[in-house]
């Protein structure tokens, strides 16, 4: 089993590979992961983002991804959107260029998943801070991979689900971090006490529709539900 | 979308949907249950109240919020304690004897608020009287009174309420779910205290009311700090643990409070469960800064009790990684806990506390040497109330205050002999666990 951890994009990866004969896909996977948190880090200066919110002209890549989250952005009636302002460090809103938080994980996961299928992985459990979840192939000794997902507010389990060929993206206000989810309409956090999540088999769609559900009222669901058919969407009251 | 909505599941902690789980194993809630309401609205619990002291008083005024409940006598044996609680309540009759009191057929169910030390015989007496009680902890004064107790109350099929308020205290009900539930991994020890700055006296209007009015300082009627406040403590520990420890050992000495009071101001005691989990116990009542609280420290994180909140060791994001981990090793295929919103590294060096209910949550400081608002002892009365119209007992709170009193009372012949105390034989009861 190959099992790794890299603290990066603001939280932790886990990376589980049960097959034995995995330390260069570690090594590729971590280089990509290292590279895209270059590419998408507002909080670091260096970043292809940070010189881009600072006036400068973006990458090729950031070209792409810019394009590609504006795509997002009418999909998602317009919740989802990089240029909506975000949390500054300190949590509270106010930030004015682009974050790329809430797309860079499942953007990430997206770049790996094929990676991992090119070198002809079939299993693998990546999962970004518990919050974005990709899972290929099964468990070793089961037919997926199943996680428990926990209400943080009781810190007790809600449901289990089963895994398969797919990507796991949860949103929500936690008791130590809320309001983290900036309604681009109005500018200010979501402190609602909820949780939502989708279930995509693309990770990118999963990241971008867990976020853009936090801020959603019904119909606007129904929307985004229309837009990406091999979505499964949730939210939960806590 | 599909809408899950969990927010009323835990509303007024669960009595009633979703609660099935919480009432199995906290079966003395279901005098609180919406049903068990239901059955006694519009009917009367005709209570008497013998002992009217400070905490008697405080019971009035909870009686006076309580819907099903007429109080219609007051008894003490000291005149200026009856007339200051017949001030609160003038249309309940006196006594100063209790006998008489327990002969009126009016009288459903009474509340002692005396001395410890007298706490057995009046339970005794009002039982056989026919009378559902409700007494204040701790249970009684020596192990035999608590045996005499627990047997007469056996055999009757009248209820029997002790003071045990925690169990009826929400954040401890919802705290202790959770630690059940496996929020903070196995439980490995549990670590309570009770500091004060105060010398637990009371104004004496003349000296030889001393030992009546100061009854605490002096082991004719008190068993000290233990019977007074690690009682509760105690309880909250078994009950988490769900059994009982071993063995006890500790050191008790007056090193303030030099005035002639013959129970210890400060008490440090382990006690050892089979398994080798330990209670560090604490008490000091000339110092506050420690104030008080009830700790169950676990592999994952640690409870707080007393506050309402919980720390992790590490985010739960860790455990159910390494959980994985393991269980791909072991061949095991089940839910790994780790799925949920962004999980953020915590820079601090200090932990993040985590509450364990929405809202406001009442917070006892343990000062006060009467009572402290919404800490339960309001809701185990409406229960005991519920008991007086219906008749039927609140499963497990003698055997609780049983177990704890117990607990007190061999940590005190611990103090006393110096030396490691057995739990003894004789003393056992079948709801014990070892």
């Amino acid at each position: 089993m190959t099992a790794e951890v890299l603290m990066i994009m603001g939280t932790r990866l886990d990376f589980v590979l049960p097959s034995d004969d995995a330390p260069q896909i570690w090594a590729s996977a971590r280089d990509e992961l290292v590279r895209l948190d270059k590419l998408f880090n507002r909080f670091d200066p260096s970043s292809d983002v940070s010189k881009y919110n600072a006036g400068g002209a973006p990458s090729a890549e950031l070209a792409d991804a810019i394009r590609l989250a504006l795509c997002y952005r009418k999909l998602t009636c317009g919740l989802f959107d990089i240029a909506g302002g975000g949390p500054c460090d300190n949590g509270k809103d106010g930030f004015k260029g682009l974050d790329f938080g809430g797309f860079a994980k499942g953007y990430a996961l997206g770049r790996i998943a094929p990676m991992l299928r090119g070198e002809g992985v079939r299993d693998a459990f990546v999962s970004f801070g518990g919050s974005t979840i990709l899972a290929m192939g099964r468990h070793p000794s089961g037919d997926s991979w199943k996680v428990a997902l926990k209400d943080p507010y009781s810190g007790l389990a809600v449901e289990e689900i089963s895994l398969d060929e797919i990507t796991l993206s949860t949103s929500g206000n936690t008791p130590a971090y809320t309001g983290h989810i900036v309604d681009p309409r109005t500018g200010k956090g979501n402190f609602e006490r909820k949780m939502t999540t989708a279930l995509c088999p693309d990770p990118l769609d999963a990241e971008i529709l867990s976020t853009a559900l936090m801020l959603a009222d019904e119909s606007e669901a129904e929307i985004m539900e229309k837009n990406f058919p091999n979505a499964e969407l949730r939210l939960y009251l806590l | 979308m599909k809408t899950i909505d969990r927010r009323n599941f835990f509303k007024d902690l669960g009595y009633m949907t979703g609660g099935a789980a919480l009432l199995a194993s906290m079966p003395w809630l279901k005098s609180c249950t919406p049903a068990a309401r239901e059955e006694v609205a519009g009917r009367k619990a005709r209570v008497a109240l013998i002992g009217s002291g400070s905490r008697g008083q405080y019971h009035i005024h909870n009686l006076k919020t309580i819907e099903h409940a007429e109080l219609v006598a007051i008894c003490d044996d000291y005149p200026v304690n009856l007339e200051a609680a017949h001030a609160l309540f003038p249309g309940a009759r006196t006594y100063s004897d209790y006998h008489e009191l327990l002969d009126q057929k009016d009288i459903d169910g009474v509340i002692i608020a005396t001395p410890l030390g007298s706490h057995a015989r009046i339970t005794l007496d009002s039982l056989a009287a026919g009378k559902h009680v409700f007494c204040e902890k701790s249970m009684a004064l020596t192990l035999d009174e608590c045996k005499s107790v627990y047997d007469a109350y056996s055999a009757s099929d009248r209820a029997l309420y002790y003071c045990m308020q925690r169990m009826y205290d929400d954040k401890y009900i919802k705290g202790v779910q959770m630690i059940k539930d496996g929020l903070i991994g196995e439980v490995t020890g549990m670590r309570c205290h009770w500091f004060r700055n105060a010398d637990w006296r009371r104004p004496v209007p003349s000296p030889e009311l001393e030992r009546k009015i100061n009854w605490r300082l002096y082991r004719e009627h008190s068993a000290g700090l233990m019977t007074e406040l690690a009682t509760h403590q105690l309880e909250v520990c078994n009950w988490v643990a769900g059994k009982m420890p071993v063995e006890v050992a500790g050191l008790g000495d007056i090193v303030y409070w030099k005035d002639g009071r013959e129970v210890y101001d400060s008490v440090s005691l382990t006690y050892r469960y089979s398994d080798g989990r330990k209670i560090t116990y604490e008490s000091l009542i000339s110092n506050k800064f420690n104030g008080m609280e009830d700790q169950i420290l676990g592999k994952d994180g640690t409870v707080d009790l007393t506050r309402g909140v919980y720390y992790l060791e590490e985010d739960n994001l860790v455990p159910g990684m390494k959980r994985l981990f393991g269980e791909i090793d072991t061949k095991i295929f089940a839910a790994v806990p780790t799925a949920g919103p962004s999980w953020r590294p915590e820079l601090k060096s200090a932990y993040t506390p985590h509450p364990i209910m929405e809202g406001h949550v009442a917070v006892n400081s343990g000062e006060s040497m009467v009572s402290s608002d919404a800490d339960g002892s309001d809701k185990i009365l409406a229960a005991f109330c519920t008991s007086c119209i219906t008749g039927e007992k609140a499963e497990n709170v003698v055997e609780e205050a049983y177990c704890s009193t117990a607990l007190c009372l061999l940590g005190n012949q611990a103090m006393d002999e110096r030396r490691v105390v057995t739990f003894p034989e004789e003393y056992k009861i079948p709801y014990m666990k070892f």
